[in-house]
């Protein structure tokens, strides 16, 4: 006894509602005046705004006549009872029902997979960049340091004589050796206190930084720090983060003008720009350690930086490309005093007369 | 007892509810034309029925996607004499009575066709699960279910025409000329035919195929043709449209070079 609505010859628009039973061949309409109606008479399909209604039909004296089984579930039950005739049309339904379900089961699953994919993506972009890195070639990174030296040497602001360039020249190669790529240490003349790595292994350091620090292996610190930018191909990690990440927000937010993506792509740059800078000090210490450089010097360099400069205030650190500098230093010292370097000795340089030239000629 | 009502107009039409002491009438927000002295009108969540405060949420935000406000207007007589309020369509169409009972309790219409029923009539979201025909079937996938008891007045643009469909009766329907049909009856989608007529008929590469049994109504003018029409004019009509659109054209096209420009030269 299966649930349906009637429509059909003066049946009013509402349908009028009946069970439905298949006795033997032929289907009986309780609840209406019809008479029992032979299967073969009956043609079935599919329809109703749903498309889920199974809609029984047949002709009685001239006048056609539906009936509606909306439940997927009650059609089933009526179909298992229909006569073997009926057979290839109620397969057909079936099939027609069990369709309709797979089309939308993988529209939902290919919606479940890209979002599987950004969802991955924005949970393991540090890792998928910094192996996709490791797949650029080094005469691409070459490429750049190349491109940044001629630049530098255009400016005319390179100091290739004098104690610092020596400086340079002694501390730097103890802490790269071993590595894949060829260094090329610059000092160049600006006040400011700053240094940098391009990938493919030129480190500039500013005249400004060897006049600030206050010992050699203050400046292998900054050394190590920088060269570990290098070797772990930073630049290339937080290109690709970047680039990834831009990309996955003008996807997935759809933003023609881009500036949500470029926002977007900003502050996943940042960071992780963080991250970066953190590992560089880590790895740097680690390196300086090999080179047997006492690594208090990068902890008090710090240390200074967080007194003296005017730092990002903690609660705007999420703006910046760098950690606080206290933190930084926290950090440093938390590593340094968890393994200490017993076998580091000071570096034999005379860094008083470095800078003092360094301050003379600023 | 179903609701006296009177709906006036030709092409803008309004729909004049005759309420008797303890009726009360829905409508869209901002439909409300006129009505009489006595009468308050307040303004609920969802479909403005006395049900709990999440079943009005969630209602309030199905209907929300469906093309209706998530509020409604409630016009209740309290008073013992009979009073009138009207709901008046806000673009050129015609509104149509639908008494819900009288088809099965519940209709499909497309997006926003609602108008103002009697209180009880809840619009609800229907999906349409067949991925082509919410793609090409010019109504979308998302359309309304208009269900309860009571009379429900929907409106469309155009002229709108009513059809009973009897068991296997089928129309061919102009796709976006679908207003609302009962749940009983087939919504697919039919190619044209010929690539000819595909590509030069004018209709665009399918059809609305309605199959029956149900009453349908359609519309003679959809919504977007409406707007594209009075678009066109507005731009091509004079002249000076033409004009300007090329100009403002040239103007974007001039600010964009002198942008490029300035940042090269700059660099």
């Amino acid at each position: 006894m299966i649930p349906a609505q009637l429509f059909g010859g003066d049946i009013p628009t509402a349908g009028l509602a009946c069970t439905l039973r298949f006795v033997g061949d032929v289907l009986q309409v309780d609840g209406s005046d019809l008479p029992a109606v032979p299967a073969s008479a009956i043609t079935l399909h599919k329809g109703g705004f749903n498309d889920t209604g199974l809609f029984v039909e047949f002709a009685i004296g001239g006048t056609r006549y539906s009936a509606l089984v909306n439940n997927p579930a009650d059609a089933r039950r009526l179909l298992a009872a229909a006569p073997p005739s009926l057979r290839p049309q109620s397969g057909k339904f079936k099939r027609g029902l069990g369709a309709q379900q797979a089309k939308w089961a993988a529209v939902v699953g290919v919606l479940v997979i890209v979002l599987t994919v950004v969802v991955g993506f924005m949970t393991f972009s540090r890792q998928a960049a910094a192996l996709l890195a490791t797949q650029v070639p080094q005469s691409w990174e070459e490429k750049l340091s190349k491109s940044m030296l001629a630049d530098l040497k255009r400016e005319g602001q390179i100091v290739d004589k004098g104690p610092e360039i020596e400086a340079l020249k002694a501390i730097g190669p103890r802490l790269t050796k071993g590595s894949r790529y060829t260094y090329t240490w610059v000092v160049v003349d600006e006040p400011s206190v700053n240094a940098f790595a391009m990938p493919g292994g030129l480190v500039v350091v500013h005249r400004g930084l060897m006049a600030q620090a206050q010992s050699a292996e203050e400046l292998a610190g900054v050394l190590a720090h920088e060269v570990q930018h290098v070797e772990q191909r930073h630049s290339l990690q937080a290109l690709i983060h970047m680039g990834g990440w831009a990309a996955i927000s003008a996807v997935t937010l759809g933003d023609i003008s881009g500036f949500l993506a470029v926002a977007a792509a900003q502050a996943g740059r940042l960071s992780h720009s963080r991250d970066l800078e953190r590992e560089a000090d880590l790895k740097g210490i680690a390196a300086l350690r090999r080179a047997e450089i006492p690594p208090e010097g990068l902890e008090r360099f710090f240390a200074r930086m967080a007194k003296d400069s005017e730092d990002i205030p903690p609660e705007l650190e999420i703006l910046s490309t760098h950690p606080n500098s206290a933190e930084r230093q926290k950090a440093i010292a938390a590593e340094i005093k968890a393994r200490p370097c017993t076998a580091c000795k000071p570096i034999a340089l005379d860094w008083k007369a470095v800078q003092a030239h360094a301050r003379s000629e600023l | 007892m179903t609701i006296q009502y009177r709906i006036a107009g030709s092409d803008l039409q309004l729909v004049e509810i005759t309420l008797q002491p303890g009726e009360a009438a829905i409508g869209e927000p901002g439909a409300m034309m006129y009505m009489d002295e006595s009468l308050h009108m307040d303004t609920r969540l969802g479909d403005g029925r006395n049900v709990g405060f999440f079943a009005r949420l969630s209602g309030a935000f199905s209907r929300a996607f469906t093309g209706e406000s998530m509020f409604t207007t409630v016009v209740e007589n309290k008073t013992s004499a009979v009073t009138k309020v009207a709901f008046a369509a806000q673009f050129p169409g015609q509104i149509m009575a639908v008494d819900l009972a009288a088809h099965g309790g519940e209709i499909i219409c497309q997006k926003g066709a609602f108008l103002a029923g009697t209180r009880g009539v809840q619009v609800g979201l229907a999906f349409k699960k067949r991925l082509r025909v919410g793609f090409f079937g010019g109504e979308g996938f998302i359309l309304q279910r208009v269900k309860g008891e009571g009379t429900a007045f929907i409106h469309a643009t155009g002229a709108m025409t009513e059809h009973v469909l009897g068991p296997g009766e089928a129309l061919k329907v102009d796709t976006g000329c679908l207003a609302a049909m009962q749940t009983s009856t087939s919504y697919d989608i039919r190619y044209v035919g010929k690539m000819k007529t595909a590509l030069f008929g004018g209709e665009g590469l399918f059809f609305a195929h309605l199959k029956g049994p149900g009453r349908v109504w359609l519309q003679s003018l959809p919504m977007h043709r409406l707007a594209r029409g009075l678009f066109n004019q507005a731009m091509m009509g004079r002249g000076k449209g033409k004009l300007f659109a090329y100009g403002y054209a040239l103007f974007v096209i001039i600010a964009i070079i002198i942008a490029i420009a300035g940042e090269r030269g700059g660099s």
